[in-house]
């Protein structure tokens, strides 16, 4: 309660309304998934309406980029749960997802499989678009790689990674495995960087 | 039976598809493509649809995957959009739960490190802390007014007011300087709560030949 009235002070309160009617038009027009909408969603959210301030924003996106899952889903569902608790997250989530659920499920519904089989134009479409399609996931594995920092030493890792899954046997191919591989070895590293530092601090005293 | 792998399917890919839509494609290939339930074409053409169209990439390829995936695994299923429908809520729910659930349960710890409760909480110690130094430095300022020489030289006077603030709230209420950690307690500009303790400011006023900068600086500060 005391935690609403704070909250009431500082920044106008949003209603559930308002706030699916915002994430509805923030689902419904950006293109181009996660990084296009956080932008978006800051402008709608921290600038237009004040729900939030910007600092706190920040904050909910670190939360929400560290986190698995659909960072436009968990930016809402954070954005949400803080401007009108628990409903509010609901209703953020909901309002992220529906116009593209709605917009794929009448895709899907006349773009079938047989259908882009069957259509000379639509499958001559999908011909040309499918090496944009690699390029498309291409592009984001070098952006990705330059935000790594991957430098000679560590370049192998996600080559042979790739290699791996690509290879599609059984057990070794599971890129889950090498998701829970790769949070060990953070956590290991982090281990011993600590031991090393208390060492070496302790060497000095 | 084709729907509960699927929803185990997008489950494991929302509780491990860290680093948003493109990092999640090799995971949604994995556990959909590998089984068997959309060619390697379709999904390539599911990604082109879900790049064009409005919303994150994620939730477009699961709803697409689960409307087509039920007709594609048992062909009697294959006639009614229905059951699309079905698998397409199935799979779009399950891909948001997981992250749903761990935002929400991971925002008010959040809440509770960072947030507004904190800050709140914090001030009322600061208030709190300034109310029970407020009381033993009216004994204590009363007993070196006492000692101390009353009408002096401004700058002696200036030293005792300071000295006796910079004990107060150094000793009674060390959370009580929110902002002002930098300065030293007892540096002339950093008077913090001396704005509260009307003996202390009475003394000042009296002792005082002009009111130093900081004065009614650390008056609005006392009420922040």
């Amino acid at each position: 309660m005391q935690d609403r009235e704070s909250s009431s002070l500082t920044s106008p309160r949003a209603s559930l309304g308002e706030l699916f009617v915002s994430f509805l038009k923030i689902g419904a027009f950006t293109f181009g998934g996660g990084w296009a909408m956080i932008s978006i969603i800051e402008r709608e959210i921290v600038d237009k309406k004040g729900w939030i301030r910007r600092e706190e924003f920040l904050d909910l996106l670190a939360l929400a980029q560290s986190l698995p899952g659909i960072l436009a889903v968990n930016i809402a569902v954070a954005v949400g749960d803080r401007t009108c608790s628990r409903r509010g997250a609901v209703t953020a989530a909901l309002g992220t997802i529906l116009p593209s659920f709605l917009i794929i499920l009448a895709i899907a519904i006349f773009l079938t499989p047989d259908l882009i089989k069957s259509n000379r134009v639509l499958s001559s479409v999908f011909m040309g678009i499918r090496p944009a399609v690699v390029a498309l996931i291409v592009a984001p594995v070098i952006s990705s790689a330059k935000a790594a920092k991957l430098t000679l030493k560590t370049v192998w890792i996600p080559v042979l990674v790739a290699l791996l899954i690509s290879l599609n046997i059984g057990f070794i191919s599971n890129p889950i495995v090498y998701i829970v591989l790769g949070a060990l070895g953070g956590w290991l590293y982090f281990k011993w960087s600590v031991r090393k530092l208390r060492k070496t601090k302790g060497g000095d005293a | 039976m084709i729907y509960l792998k699927l929803i185990w399917a997008y489950i494991k890919i929302g509780i491990f598809g860290f680093g948003g839509g493109y990092a999640m494609l090799s995971l949604v290939e994995h556990s959909v493509v590998d089984p068997g339930w959309i060619s390697e074409t379709m999904f390539t053409d599911i990604v082109a649809i879900s790049q064009m169209t409005p919303g994150p990439i994620g939730i477009n390829s699961a709803t697409y995957i689960g409307y087509v995936a039920p007709g594609a695994v048992e062909p009697s299923l294959a006639g009614s959009p229905l059951w699309g429908l079905l698998g397409s809520v199935a799979c779009t729910l399950a891909v948001v739960v997981p992250s749903f659930l761990m935002v929400l349960y991971g925002s008010p710890f959040h809440r509770r490190t960072q947030g507004e409760r904190n800050y709140k909480g914090h001030i009322h110690r600061a208030a709190s802390g300034s109310r029970r130094a407020d009381s033993l430095c009216r004994n204590t300022s009363h007993e070196l007014s006492e000692f101390l020489p009353h009408r002096t030289a401004p700058g002696v006077d200036n030293q005792r007011g300071d000295m006796c603030g910079g004990v107060c709230s150094g000793v009674f209420s060390p959370s009580a300087r929110p902002s002002q950690g930098e300065a030293p307690p007892h540096s002339g500009n950093n008077n913090g709560r001396l704005g509260r303790f009307p003996y202390i400011w009475t003394l000042r006023k009296q002792n005082m030949t002009k009111p130093s900068s900081g004065f009614s600086g650390s008056c609005r500060c006392s009420h922040a």
